[in-house]
C-alpha cells in the first residue's frame, strides 16, 4: 500500500472512530439522563449523537475490516509506521478517557454517590482500547516490537508513577497530620465530627494510577531490557534520592531553627510547632519507598530484587549523580555560612532603623548546618560504595561525564555571580553610594563566586585533563552500521562498548544462489517470496546470498 | 542520619510540650468557641468586651452566629500560639474547614478560606474578654 493511501485510510479511521466514540458516550449519557439517573434530558438532544453513530460507525467498521484483510495479504502492512501511529494514538486517547472514568467511578463509590456518570466513557472506550491494544502490542516480547508502542508505554508508566507519587504523598500527609494532631490533642480548640481527613480523590487517583503502572511497568517494561528503561530508572532513582535528601535537609533545618527559638517571647502550640513535619516527612516516606523498589534492580539495598536489569551503566550513573547532589549540599552549606558571616556587621549595625528587623539570621545558620550534615554523610556513604565496588566496566565513562557536569555547572555559577557582583559595584561606583546595603546585596553573589572558584580549583586537574584535546582522541570510537543475520546479535552489548553503533539491523537470510546467469535470473522470484522493507544481494565468493530486512 | 532525625524530632516535641499550662486568655478563647459550637450564643456573647458588646447587640450577634453556625460545626480549630503585650494578649488559632460539607460563600464570612485567625483579649473586670469579633462571626452589621 502506498504511503498517501495508507495515510488517508488511517486518518479516516481515526476521525470516524473519535466522532463515533464521542457520539456513543453522549448517547449513553443521554439515556441515563432520560431515566433520571444523572439529570434532565431533552428528547431532541439525541439527534447529533445518533447521526454521529449512524455516519461514522459503518465507515469505521468497513475501513477497519479492509485494512485488516490487507494484513493477511501483506505482512509488511502490520509494521507500517502510520498504522502503528494510529493504533497507539487511539490507545493513548482511550487510556485518558478510561483513567478519568475509573477515577470518577472509584471516587463516587468512596463518597457514597452514584457512579453512573463515569459509565458512558468506560462502556465506549474499554472495547476500543482492547481491540487496538491487541494489534499494537503484537510481537512485544520479540525484536520486531514497535518503537511507538514503547513510547506509549513509557509515557503511561512515567505519568502513572507521578500520579502514584502525588496521591501517596497526599495520603501519607493526611495520616501523619492526624498523628501530629493526636500528639498535640491539647491544642485542639474545636473539632468537627470526622477526625482523619482522607480525601477520596487521592485514593481513587492512587488506585487508577496503580492500575496503569501495573500494566505498563509490571507486565511490559519490567520484563525487557530497553534503552529507555535504563534512562527511566536512572531519572527515577536519582530524583527520589534527591527528594529524600532534600526533605531530610528541611526537617533538620527546621529542627535546628526550633532549637534557636527556645527562649523567645512568642509561645507556640505543639501542633503549630510540628506542623512542618507531616508536610516534609510525607515526601521522605514516599520517595524512600519508590527508591527502594527501583534501586533494588541494580544496587544492594538489603531488600530483595524486584526486577532484573544490567547494572553496569545505571549503577555508576546513579552513584555519580548522588555524589553531585552531595556536592551541591556541601556548597549550599558553605554559601549560607559565608552569607551569614558577611551579614554579621549588617545585623550589628546601627543603620537598621526598625528594631524588629534587627535579629540574627538563624535560618541561614540552620540551613548551613543541616546541609553540611547531609552533604558530608551522603558523600562519605557514596564514596565508600564507589571505592568498594570491583565491577567497574562503565565507571570511567560516567566519571568523565561527572567531571564535565561539575565543571560546566560551577563555571555557569561563577560567571553569573561575577556579573552580579560587577553590576552592583559599577552601579554603586557611579552613584558613589557605598553603604551596608552594598554588602547586603553583594554577599550572595560573592559567596556563590567564591565557592564556585573553590570547587573548580579542587577539580582543576581532572577538568584540565578532560578538556585537553588529546584526551578524547584516545577513546574515539569508530561509527558503524551493523547488519546481523544471527551471530552478531548475541554480542550486541560488546559491540556497543567497542564502537559507536549508529544502527543495528537484523536481516533474515532468504537463500543462496550460484553466481551465474541462471542464479541472477532467479533473484527476483526469490525476493518476491518475502514481503520486506529492504533487500540485500550480497556477493560471497562463487555464491550470491539474499537477505531481507524487516522492521 | 536517622539517629539525628529522630533526635531532632524528639527535641522538637520536648520543646513544644514544654510550652506549659494553658494561659487564661487561651481558656477564655476555648470557652467562647465551645459555646459557639454548642449554639450557646448568650454564653459566647458574655465573653466579649464591653466595647464590642456596645457595637454589636446580642440579637445581631445571635443572628450572625446562627447564619454562620455550619462553618464552626464543620471546622477544626487548633491553637497555634500567643503573645502578650502589657494588658493585651493575642491568641492565634488555625482554621481547617471541611468544605465538602458546607458552601462557605453562602455565609457572611469576610474571607471564606481564611486559615489563620487572631483573637485579641483584654483584661476587663479581672477576666479576659474578646476585644474584637473573630471568625466565624467577624462582623456584626447586616450586609446590604
Amino acid at each position: 500500500m502506498s504511503i498517501p493511501r495508507r495515510l488517508l485510510i488511517y486518518i479516516v479511521l481515526f476521525v470516524t472512530l473519535n466522532v463515533y466514540a464521542v457520539g456513543f458516550s453522549s448517547l449513553i449519557g443521554w439515556v441515563l439522563d432520560l431515566i433520571g439517573i444523572i439529570g434532565d434530558a431533552q428528547t431532541q438532544n439525541i439527534a447529533p449523537f445518533l447521526s454521529a453513530i449512524i455516519v461514522c460507525l459503518p465507515i469505521w467498521l468497513f475501513v477497519w475490516r479492509y485494512v485488516n484483510r490487507g494484513l493477511e495479504e501483506s505482512s509488511y502492512e502490520e509494521s507500517s509506521t502510520i498504522r502503528n501511529l494510529y493504533l497507539n494514538l487511539v490507545l493513548g486517547i482511550s487510556t485518558i478517557y478510561l483513567s478519568i472514568s475509573i477515577f470518577g467511578f472509584i471516587e463516587s463509590i468512596i463518597k457514597l454517590e452514584s457512579p453512573l456518570s463515569a459509565l458512558p466513557n468506560m462502556i465506549v472506550w474499554a472495547p476500543l482500547f482492547y481491540v487496538h491494544l491487541n494489534y499494537a502490542q503484537k510481537d512485544w516480547f520479540e525484536d520486531r516490537r514497535k518503537r511507538i508502542h514503547e513510547f506509549y508505554l513509557n509515557i503511561t508508566f512515567i505519568i502513572s508513577l507521578i500520579i502514584i507519587f502525588i496521591s501517596l504523598r497526599g495520603l501519607a500527609l493526611d495520616g501523619l497530620d492526624y498523628l501530629i494532631l493526636l500528639v498535640s490533642s491539647n491544642d485542639v480548640l474545636v473539632e468537627n465530627s470526622t477526625n482523619l481527613d482522607i480525601e477520596g480523590g487521592q485514593i481513587s487517583a492512587l488506585i487508577t494510577a496503580a492500575g496503569l503502572w501495573f500494566y505498563s511497568w509490571n507486565l511490559r517494561i519490567k520484563k525487557i531490557d530497553l534503552n529507555f528503561r535504563t534512562v527511566d530508572l536512572s531519572v527515577i532513582t536519582v530524583s527520589q534520592a534527591f527528594i529524600f535528601l532534600l526533605s531530610i535537609f528541611f526537617i533538620l533545618a527546621q529542627g535546628i531553627i526550633l532549637l534557636f527559638d527556645i527562649g523567645s517571647n512568642q509561645s507556640q502550640g505543639l501542633y503549630k510547632t510540628l506542623e512542618f513535619l507531616p508536610q516534609i516527612l510525607s515526601f521522605s516516606i514516599v520517595s524512600i519507598i519508590i527508591w527502594i523498589y527501583y534501586s533494588s534492580g541494580f544496587l544492594d539495598t538489603g531488600v530483595r530484587k524486584f526486577y532484573k536489569v544490567d547494572p553496569s551503566l545505571i549503577k555508576w550513573t546513579y552513584r555519580y549523580s548522588v555524589r553531585a547532589i552531595s556536592l551541591i549540599f556541601l556548597i549550599s552549606s558553605s554559601v549560607s555560612l559565608l552569607v551569614f558571616l558577611i551579614g554579621i556587621p549588617i545585623t550589628l549595625s546601627d543603620e537598621i532603623l526598625i528594631t524588629a528587623e534587627k535579629k540574627w539570621e538563624f535560618d541561614l545558620i540552620s540551613a548551613s548546618i543541616s546541609s553540611f550534615l547531609i552533604g558530608v554523610m551522603t558523600l562519605r556513604y557514596i564514596s565508600k560504595k564507589i571505592e568498594s565496588d570491583s565491577e567497574v566496566s562503565r565507571k570511567k565513562d560516567i566519571e568523565k561525564s561527572y567531571i564535565y557536569i561539575v565543571a560546566v555547572f560551577f563555571l555557569f555559577f561563577l560567571i553569573g555571580a561575577l556579573i552580579a557582583i560587577l553590576t552592583i559595584i559599577i552601579r554603586d561606583l557611579i552613584g558613589w553610594s557605598w553603604s551596608l546595603s552594598t554588602i547586603e546585596l553583594l554577599r550572595w553573589p560573592f559567596s556563590f563566586a567564591l565557592n564556585s572558584i573553590i570547587i573548580l580549583w579542587f577539580f582543576r586537574k581532572d577538568i584540565i585533563s578532560r578538556f585537553r584535546a588529546g584526551a578524547d582522541k584516545k577513546i574515539e570510537k569508530k561509527s558503524v552500521d551493523i547488519l546481523s543475520s544471527e551471530s552478531l546479535l548475541r554480542h550486541k552489548a560488546e559491540l556497543n562498548e567497542l564502537f559507536n553503533v549508529k544502527s543495528f539491523q537484523v536481516a533474515n537470510k532468504i537463500g543462496k544462489l550460484k553466481f551465474n546467469k541462471e542464479g541472477i535470473n532467479k533473484i527476483d522470484s526469490y525476493l518476491k517470496k518475502h514481503e520486506a522493507k529492504k533487500y540485500y544481494i550480497v556477493e560471497d565468493g562463487q555464491d550470491i546470498i539474499l537477505y531481507y530486512l524487516k522492521d | 542520619m536517622f539517629r539525628y532525625l529522630i533526635l531532632t524530632l524528639l527535641l522538637a516535641i520536648i520543646v513544644g510540650s514544654c510550652s506549659g499550662s494553658k494561659s487564661d486568655a487561651r481558656v477564655a478563647l476555648e470557652n467562647y468557641l465551645v459555646s459557639m459550637k454548642n449554639e450557646e450564643f448568650q454564653k459566647a456573647y458574655d465573653n466579649l468586651s464591653e466595647n464590642v458588646r456596645n457595637e454589636c447587640r446580642f440579637d445581631e450577634f445571635q443572628k450572625r452566629a446562627s447564619e454562620n453556625y455550619e462553618a464552626i460545626k464543620y471546622s477544626r480549630l487548633v491553637y497555634s500560639g500567643e503573645n502578650k503585650s502589657e494588658n493585651r494578649v493575642n491568641v492565634d488559632f488555625m482554621i481547617k474547614i471541611d468544605d465538602r460539607e458546607i458552601d462557605l460563600f453562602d455565609m457572611q464570612i469576610s474571607e471564606p478560606y481564611r486559615d489563620e485567625e487572631t483573637a485579641r483579649f483584654i483584661l476587663e473586670n479581672e477576666r479576659w474578654v474578646l476585644d474584637k469579633l473573630i471568625w466565624p462571626v467577624d462582623w456584626c452589621e447586616e450586609i446590604k
